[in-house]
């Protein structure tokens, strides 16, 4: 599967689950895996990393 | 210990609670350290020991990957009454971080040998000077990952914190002179003031478009100066708290630290000197590192739902391990991290139970990616 930011190749592992990040090795882009139907996987964009203060 | 125990929910509660009413602030952990050893023993753990700093270590399993599992024994100063109420367990240290700990501790004793080896350590004055992890740094453990044991809250994963440079400036004006007339003598704190405040324009510059987690920021946490309420001050000490972001360093950090003091003498022509209190680097575990993944699939296992991965704006012992050994770290546990220090520190049980299911999946996937991944 290809990175539909720039069209790198997506390394997404066989046995990735709903839910996981999948990030870009070329660009950097993170995308979360929505749905999974046996090979047929789906992606949108992911939530960048979030942030707290405190220790 | 017979390997069919079962370690029930009650079990566990009851396990935290009796941590939970021994009372640990820093330098004071003993009590808790022997329990914790007596625990480890009845739960299977081998090669128990208290280092020579006050450390619980103890370790469970065997092969690879070799994960270190690391909470707190210490708490702030201030007992809270323990007491259940509803699904709350009330109690000083329970989300900071007996609550984690002890999660960690019932998680690692359902490892199996030949399924990865956990060094469980619960660690002396990490509200002090984080004298455990440090001798922790010291002690060559080998290992491939670290788990830290502080509440993020079930649903999110601290993978990164900020470094820290904590400074003392001492301005020194040379002279003193009554009050009544200021004009005589240049006055310490007021000249202090212009230090502090170049310093935070200059380490807080050219900013604006980030976000606070990625910003280097700068704030005064201590001024002490004068002698008398109508003599002008010769001296003022300003203590300075400087955040560094995962994508600088201290050295540069310090360059620009120096490069400001020194202008601003020059142009005020006022001596001032500067000592470093504090200095520890930023950490942020890689984004793809095995332990990332695993943490996330146990967090998904039992909540059905994807954790937010978290930087923090504070500095934490992770940072220690993190930089220290040049391994993926990350700072994982149940537990409001807002309510840590507070007059009514709690946990809900609910959420503490659940976490330990977390630890045990985390460790189970982490055990299956890091071998394929050889």
């Amino acid at each position: 599967m290809n990175c539909p930011e720039c069209d790198g190749k997506l390394n997404i592992p066989d046995d990735a689950a709903v839910g996981e990040i999948i990030s870009c090795p070329d660009c950097g882009s993170d995308y979360e895996i929505s749905k999974k139907d046996g090979s047929n996987i789906e992606l949108k964009l992911a939530e960048k990393v979030g942030e707290d203060w405190g220790e | 210990m017979d390997t069919s125990f079962t370690i029930t929910p009650r079990f566990s509660v009851k396990m935290l609670e009796k941590a939970l009413r021994l009372y640990t602030p820093s330098h004071s952990e003993k009590l808790l350290a022997d329990f914790l050893v007596d625990k480890c023993d009845d739960l299977g753990f081998e090669d128990i020991r208290i280092d020579e700093v006050g450390n619980v270590i103890a370790k469970k399993g065997s092969g690879t990957p070799k994960v270190l599992l690391c909470g707190h024994m210490d708490t702030v100063p201030g007992k809270i009454k323990v007491k259940k109420d509803g699904d709350y367990l009330y109690g000083r240290g329970a989300s900071d971080a007996k609550a984690p700990l002890i999660a960690m501790l019932l998680a690692a004793a359902s490892i199996q040998n030949h399924n990865g080896t956990v060094m469980f350590a619960a660690a002396v004055d990490e509200e002090g000077n984080a004298t455990g992890v440090k001798n922790l740094v010291k002690q060559k453990l080998n290992l491939d990952y670290a788990v830290f044991g502080e509440p993020s809250g079930i649903g999110n994963i601290t993978i990164a914190y900020k470094g820290r440079i904590a400074i003392n400036l001492k301005v020194n004006v040379g002279k003193s002179a009554h009050a009544s007339a200021p004009w005589l003598a240049k006055n310490a704190i007021e000249e202090s003031h212009i230090f502090t405040k170049e310093l935070k324009k200059t380490l807080e510059a050219n900013q604006s478009a980030k976000k606070k987690g990625m910003m280097l920021t700068a704030t005064i946490t201590e001024m002490k100066g004068g002698t008398s309420h109508n003599v002008t001050p010769i001296e003022c000490d300003a203590i300075l708290d400087i955040r560094i972001p995962v994508d600088m360093n201290c050295k540069t950090v310090e360059k620009m630290i120096s490069n400001t003091v020194q202008e601003v003498a020059a142009k005020h022509g006022v001596e001032a000197f500067y000592s470093i209190l504090d200095e520890t680097e930023p950490f942020e575990a890689p984004h793809n590192s095995p332990l990332i993944r695993a943490l996330t699939l146990g967090v998904i296992d039992i909540e059905r739902k994807r954790p937010m991965l978290i930087r923090k704006t504070g500095t934490g012992d992770m940072n220690v391990i993190g930089y220290g050994l040049k391994i993926p770290v990350v700072t994982y546990g149940p537990g409001d991290p807002h309510a840590s220090h507070t007059i009514d520190e709690k946990v809900s049980i609910d959420e503490y139970l659940r976490s330990i299911e977390v630890f045990k999946r985390m460790l189970y996937h982490l055990n299956r990616l890091h071998n394929r991944s050889k």
